[in-house]
């Protein structure tokens, strides 16, 4: 009996060392690898300490070719993108949480669906599109395709959390004297700050991380973005310059890193506990 | 201050008929309960009055005005939720404040306000606190407060007692009931509970299904429901029903029941002999023989259970196979059933004729 209480013990260690090396293990071993020399990096066996640690490449990768604008375009086009996303999201979400009207059940799954759309299928259009448009390799184009992209998850989260708060909240709020928009302003969005930060946080990351769109629908400095330079350092005239990959995942890592610390006290969800008796 | 008169409201929610026809008169500074069991529609109307739902068909008039197309802002109406409906982000005082700061009030005014009412529903040191942080009672008191501190033409309670525990209800009741004589409003008070209607009300309108069946004076409602669901609604405990046919036995006129004939003489020719009653008798004027006068009808039953009450007792007793309840205002206990001789006056029966559940007087 205590036997097999040990054993299953010890089976729960296993799988949380197991998950712990998996979640930290590349963030780990990218910010060794941010640390080696060249040589180093080249090693078989691998090490898993720089013996001689450099910064070499933290001092120089963000000032070779275009990496500080593009390093720039990355923030400029994350929050732009997440910005629009809110701003068209908030009154959709509201509509679908608060009214039944005809197809909008119709009219919410066509917009999942299209977000399960491989890009792949869809960029080749999209280069033509902006090609006659003249938006090829602009900023506007990327912020309104991430934006668009992102719009579904956003509708859909939103939406659900809209439709957790009682609607007596705001009819209170009216029959107060309020009209429906400050009901909104000053009752909805208050109450959903913190999933609000949450899909907003989700959004900035997603736009980040997005290399497709990027890869093909940029080409200079204006629009292009730090995915697309990471792609340039493996595999190009110098072979695959990891020190360089491992560093500038970091410097686009720990901002957001940094962020989410920093509002952590915000995503929880206490303020919604109490409200209905 | 004022009068509200709704005028064949029908509200609709798919299939479902809400509101069926429903026309109602509340009169200016009453107190007026709602009597209805859950899902007659209460809720659904008071939400039309305060201009949150919009009814089918029909008009609501708030003083003579009709309001039927305004919406909840524009009809100065004050509601207090079932739930309360706190604003669980704002404290104790932005809470009741908001309805003055809609109206776009001076910082000082808001301030006076605000302390004025707190203090008269004794909760001034929770103006800080959260909603969280409050208990059932201190939530509701806010609730109320926030509807008070404005003046609105009609106050709507949705069963604000139901979410507070037994104790607490009791003492709300008489705090309710001085607050509105206190402050002269026009009050419309949607309720379950017969107690609440009884104990508060002025005027009392029986909701069943959509419509009101009986709509007057709480006392005159009370002594004469004039059908039976109306009757089968107002009362705590419930009404005791009978059925009876009429029958001449020699040559006196009685209503034949399993438990006894009862001496119909006073309803003479009313009656049609061979035709189906059902007799209606309320628990507090059953008791044992010997308590019962003049006009008494006695019968054997047996006692099966007492529930002592404070210092009151329910009893349950059978005669015949039919149930009854008594309500008897002393304590009494019986260890074990027992055999008793019961009786009631009959004149205080109601007659109901059973086809068409209209009250016979």
């Amino acid at each position: 009996m205590r036997k097999a209480r040990y054993i299953k013990e010890i089976i729960r260690a296993v799988f949380i060392i197991l998950a712990v090396i998996a979640i930290i293990g590349p963030i780990y071993w990218t910010v060794v690898t941010s640390l080696k020399d060249r040589v180093e990096i080249g090693l078989w066996p691998p090490t898993f300490w720089p013996r001689n640690p450099t910064d070499i490449w933290w001092r120089t990768v963000l000032f070779e070719r275009i990496n500080l604008p593009v390093y720039r375009n990355s923030f400029i086009i994350a929050i732009c993108a997440s910005l629009l996303a809110v701003v068209l999201g908030l009154p959709a979400s509201y509509a679908c949480a608060r009214w039944s009207f005809k197809g909008r059940m119709d009219l919410l799954f066509m917009i999942l669906t299209f977000r399960f759309l491989p890009q792949a299928c869809v960029v080749l259009p999209i280069y033509m599109m902006a090609r006659i448009l003249n938006l090829l390799d602009t900023m506007p184009l990327i912020v309104c395709l991430y934006a668009a992209m992102n719009l579904p998850i956003f509708i859909w989260v939103i939406m659900s959390y809209i439709k957790e708060i009682p609607v007596e909240l705001e009819e209170s709020y009216m029959i107060d004297g309020h009209s429906r928009a400050a009901a909104f302003f000053r009752v909805i969005l208050p109450l959903i700050r913190p999933g609000l930060i949450a899909i907003t946080l989700l959004m900035v990351s997603l736009s980040f991380g997005e290399f497709l769109f990027a890869a093909l629908l940029t080409q200079s400095g204006a629009a292009k973005t730090i995915p697309v330079v990471i792609s340039e350092y493996l595999g190009g005239e110098l072979g695959y310059e990891w020190g360089k990959v491992a560093t500038l995942t970091l410097y686009s890592f720990i901002p957001l890193v940094l962020i989410f610390v920093a509002i952590r006290k915000h995503l929880v969800r206490g303020l919604t506990f109490g409200v209905v008796r | 201050m004022a009068e509200l008169e709704l005028q064949g409201i029908t509200k609709r929610f798919g299939e479902i008929t809400a509101l069926d026809n429903l026309t109602m008169r509340v009169p200016d500074k009453s107190f007026t309960a709602l009597l209805g069991l859950p899902g007659a529609g209460k809720t659904t109307l008071l939400k039309i009055v305060a201009g949150v739902l919009e009814a089918d068909e029909g008009r609501v008039y708030l003083d003579g005005i009709d309001v039927s197309g305004l919406p909840p802002q524009k009809r100065n109406v004050a509601m207090v939720y079932q739930s309360f409906a706190l604003y669980p982000h704002m404290t104790v005082y932005d809470n009741v404040a908001s309805p003055l700061k809609a109206r776009k009030l001076s910082r000082s005014d808001i301030d006076k306000k605000v302390a004025e009412v707190l203090k008269f529903l004794n909760i001034e040191k929770l103006a800080g606190r959260y909603p969280r942080e409050l208990s059932g009672g201190e939530a509701q008191r806010v609730a109320i407060a926030r509807s008070l501190v404005r003046e609105a033409s009609i106050y709507l309670y949705d069963e604000p007692l139901t979410n507070l525990d037994y104790k607490l209800r009791e003492s709300a009741r008489g705090e309710l009931k001085k607050m509105c004589r206190e402050t002269g409003t026009t009050i419309l008070y949607a309720t379950p509970d017969p107690l609440d209607a009884i104990s508060m009300a002025d005027y009392v309108g029986i909701m069943v299904k959509g419509r009101i069946i009986q709509f007057g004076p709480t006392r005159e409602v009370y002594d004469l429901p004039k059908n039976i669901p109306a009757a089968s609604i107002f009362g705590s405990p419930p009404m005791n029903f009978i059925e009876g046919i009429a029958r001449m036995k020699g040559d006196k006129l009685v209503l034949e029941t399993p438990i006894a004939d009862i001496d119909a003489k006073r309803y003479g020719g009313k009656l049609q002999v061979g035709s189906e009653y059902v007799i209606a008798l309320r628990p507090h004027y059953i008791s044992f023989k010997e308590k019962i006068g003049e006009h008494a009808t006695s019968f054997e039953a047996e006692l099966y259970l007492t529930h002592v009450i404070g210092s009151e007792t329910i009893g349950y007793a059978r005669a015949n196979n039919i149930e009854l309840t008594l309500h008897l205002p002393y304590i009494y206990r019986i260890p074990k059933p027992e055999k008793v001789s019961l009786a009631f006056s009959t004149d205080k029966i109601l007659l109901y004729d059973k086809e068409t559940s209209s009250l016979i007087v």
